[in-house]
């Protein structure tokens, strides 16, 4: 999987692109938390480009969000559909914040 | 958290008694302990899942009996397969996979063991807990949880998610509890895609492992071919088996294990039996002794 790291108003957007899943995920993960541990505590995430996703990869979204400290947020932007379903029938769509697009996401 | 017990050895000993019996609630534990041990692997990294199947990963040692079992089995596997097929897969050994973890939680000192003679021939093995520090300890955090808004640890989720969709909440909370927080405990034991497909595969195994026990033998006399039949008729309903080759050995025809098999049937006059794979034993389910085959 690629990530892209973009900023808005100091808010950091990660674009992935590919897939996440057991190859990837422990490393994605690695690298999120450590930055949520350093303080950074609002990640967004830009899930257009993102085609797959397993237990693993919703895993690890669930350990960055727990790494976060005080107020921070985790938000979604344009789930794919297999990733929508995904979100859902985990009740994912429960816990975070998804949004159609990145100005929903960002003005939340 | 206590760190040292396995998913599985937390769900055991919620099912333990006092009196060192399995809680009446847990009709489903075979199929849910094969699930926390596929949902232990899924943490650890070994496994992975998506809506349709189980994906192997690592064939990597978790330094734990029961999980590097299941590991090698799942490894052993030709092709990719659903989670469900793995849950009955792992549910025909979970006899096997309850004798390892009750020996796993007398190593940690958790359950004590007791040997008691019911009849002149028989005796009766129970695991009664030394104290109940730990199983209070899985029951407050799951509570907690459950309680709060808090976002889940892994292992926790992974508790809610089996006793969720085992059927085994009253072991946990009230009847008042349950109906009060059933939103925020279903909300929990989806969170994983592993719960999801182990709540589809219990609700389509439950009703096999519900079989009455051995009143066939009752019936009538039997030579110890039909008993084996009968045996393996059993396993494959109770596990939604339909292709003889996905049969343990010893209950698969032509394989030198199967002939065991049926000696054993033959010399014990029973088919209330299971294999520990480990030991190389033939155990009888309704005693506590093992004989080596």
């Amino acid at each position: 999987m690629e990530i892209k790291e973009t900023k808005v108003d100091n808010i950091a957007i990660y674009t992935l692109i590919g897939r996440l899943d057991a190859s990837n995920a422990e490393e994605f993960m690695n690298k999120m938390t450590t930055l949520a541990k350093a303080g950074q505590d609002k990640f967004v995430f830009d899930m257009e480009q993102l085609d797959y996703i397993s237990s693993s990869g919703l895993r690890a979204f669930l350990t960055i969000r727990k790494a976060i400290q005080g107020q921070g947020f985790v938000r979604f932007y344009q789930l794919t559909p297999q990733v929508l379903e995904v979100f859902t029938i985990s009740a994912f769509n429960t816990i975070f914040q998804i949004f159609e697009d990145k100005e929903a996401a960002l003005s939340a | 958290m206590s760190k040292f017990l396995s998913i599985p050895e937390e769900i055991l000993l919620l099912a333990v008694e006092d009196s060192g019996g399995i809680n009446p609630h847990s009709k489903t534990l075979d199929a849910v302990l094969a699930s926390a041990v596929l949902m232990d692997l899924a943490i650890r990294n070994r496994i992975d899942t998506d809506l349709d199947d189980l994906i192997p990963v690592r064939n990597e040692s978790c330094n734990d009996l029961v999980l590097d079992e299941a590991l090698s089995s799942i490894f052993e596997g030709k092709d990719k397969k659903s989670p469900a097929y793995w849950i009955a897969r792992l549910g025909v050994r979970a006899e096997e996979f309850k004798e390892m973890l009750f020996s796993s939680l007398l190593v940690k000192r958790i359950l004590k063991v007791e040997n008691q003679k019911v009849l002149w021939f028989f005796a009766s093995r129970k695991y009664p807990l030394i104290g109940d520090a730990e199983v209070k300890e899985v029951k407050s955090r799951i509570r907690d949880l459950v309680f709060s808004s808090d976002l889940p640890d892994l292992q926790d989720m992974a508790i809610v998610s089996l006793i969720y969709y085992g059927n085994m909440l009253p072991m946990v909370f009230t009847e008042t509890e349950i109906s009060t927080f059933h939103a925020r405990i279903e909300q929990l034991a989806r969170m994983d895609l592993i719960g999801q497909a182990i709540g589809k595969a219990l609700l389509e195994l439950a009703p096999g492992f519900h079989i009455a026990s051995k009143a066939m033998e009752l019936l009538g006399i039997r030579t110890s071919q039909e008993k084996l039949d009968e045996l393996v008729d059993e396993v494959k309903a109770k596990y939604h088996i339909t292709n003889d080759e996905d049969l343990p050995d010893w209950l698969r025809r032509g394989t030198p294990q199967y002939h065991k098999t049926l000696a054993f049937i033959e010399e014990s006059g029973t088919n209330d039996i299971y294999y520990h794979h480990l030991k190389g034993e033939y155990v009888i389910k309704s005693r506590a002794s093992a004989f080596s085959m």
